[in-house]
């Protein structure tokens, strides 16, 4: 019995030794490698104006006005690093409500021929997409023409008459975000 | 129980992954435009004067005239932002067959004074047209006179054996945007 306990008491003793007694050596090496972490770039640019300068569209029945704009993936020169797709968003329902027959078509500049094309077409919204590739410097030109026609004459004679004006007519929004 | 223990959980980590959030990209909007939008004034107006004016007593050998002037400007004073022709049109079939021998003239002032400009045709209809009688944005009136001349011959002097004439008399002076 009493040797059990000794034992007993030795193995403790030995156990505690071993943990507080430090441990043996080794080799060791330590390599500390140093780099960076950069948000790739994003960049996206629109901006435009109407026709000869105009500030404003004013429009008789037959008559038709040009919004130019552009859209670019461009910080200066430098392109977006980041692939973009982007949204146009044409709102000119107030204007149309009271103006019957107005419509508006969106046109792209086609880089193949340098002409503008069709995209959209509209009687008091267009919405239209597109996008961009990364690393590549992108240039979008587009046109917007608000046209007023149609065979309402009494409608548009009312309003030539009440020489219907809005200031918010025509709103063009352009929202991109990074494609994934 | 077991089993549905597992179905709950497996239901738990979905909606949470759901609600835990999208990852963050790169978004960028640009309200590219907000503008007004209007249409061009027509305007179109016609001092008639008071009705006494143009309620026409005539006899034989007489010659009567109703003046008007047609302007491109509105009561406000605000002028027409379009080109506008003008017709003058009126039917006369019921004068001409009630007396005969009425010769209905319109004359429009100009450099030399009051011109004949239309005269009613046999069946007793007068029209005439200006293209670009008005010229956008430039104030303008025109002053016009209809006049009456019943001739003094044997058809005339045969009809004022019968009872008293009234006739009604109507006059369309129409203004219309000029289109190429």
């Amino acid at each position: 019995m009493k040797n059990k306990k000794l034992l007993l008491v030795v193995l403790a003793l030995a156990i505690v030794t071993s943990l507080t007694a430090g441990t043996l050596a080794i080799y060791t090496k330590t390599v500390t490698m140093t780099g960076q972490v950069e948000a790739k770039k994003f960049a996206f640019t629109a901006d435009g104006n109407i026709e000869n300068d105009a500030e404003a569209i004013n429009l008789a029945p037959t008559e038709s006005m040009d919004y130019l704009f552009v859209v670019t993936n461009l910080d200066g020169k430098t392109p977006a690093e980041v692939p973009l797709k982007y949204n146009v968003a044409i709102d000119f329902s107030k204007a149309s409500d009271n103006m019957p027959g107005l419509t508006a078509t969106l046109y792209e500049k086609k880089t193949a021929n340098g002409e503008y094309e069709v995209v959209a077409t509209g009687n008091s919204t267009i919405t239209y997409n597109d996008a961009t590739e990364a690393n590549t410097a992108a240039q979008h030109d587009y046109k917007l023409t608000l046209t007023w026609s149609g065979t309402d004459n009494d409608g548009q004679t009312v309003a030539g008459t009440q020489k219907v004006t809005y200031e918010q007519g025509l709103n063009v929004t352009v929202a991109a975000e990074q494609a994934v | 129980m077991k089993r549905s223990i597992q179905i709950l959980m497996l239901l738990l980590l979905v909606l949470t992954s759901l609600n835990a959030g999208t990852l963050a990209i790169y978004t960028s909007t640009v309200d590219l435009a907000v503008l007004q939008v209007s249409a061009k004034r027509f305007a179109l107006d016609v001092n008639q004067g008071g009705q006494s004016e143009f309620d026409l007593k005539i006899a034989p050998g007489e010659l009567v005239s109703y003046q008007f002037d047609v302007s491109n400007t509105n009561a406000d004073g605000n002028v027409s932002e379009v080109d506008m022709d003008l017709l003058v049109e009126a039917d006369f079939s019921n004068i001409r067959s009630t007396i005969p021998g009425v010769t209905v003239q319109l004359l429009l002032f100009g450099a030399s004074g009051y011109e004949v400009v239309a005269q009613a045709d046999e069946a007793g209809r007068l029209g005439y047209s200006k293209s670009r009688m008005f010229t956008s944005g430039e104030a303008a009136v025109q002053h016009f006179s209809i006049t009456f001349y019943w001739d003094n011959g044997e058809s005339a002097r045969a009809l004022l054996e019968g009872s008293r004439i009234i006739l009604p008399l109507t006059l369309y002076v129409k203004g219309v945007q000029h289109a190429d």
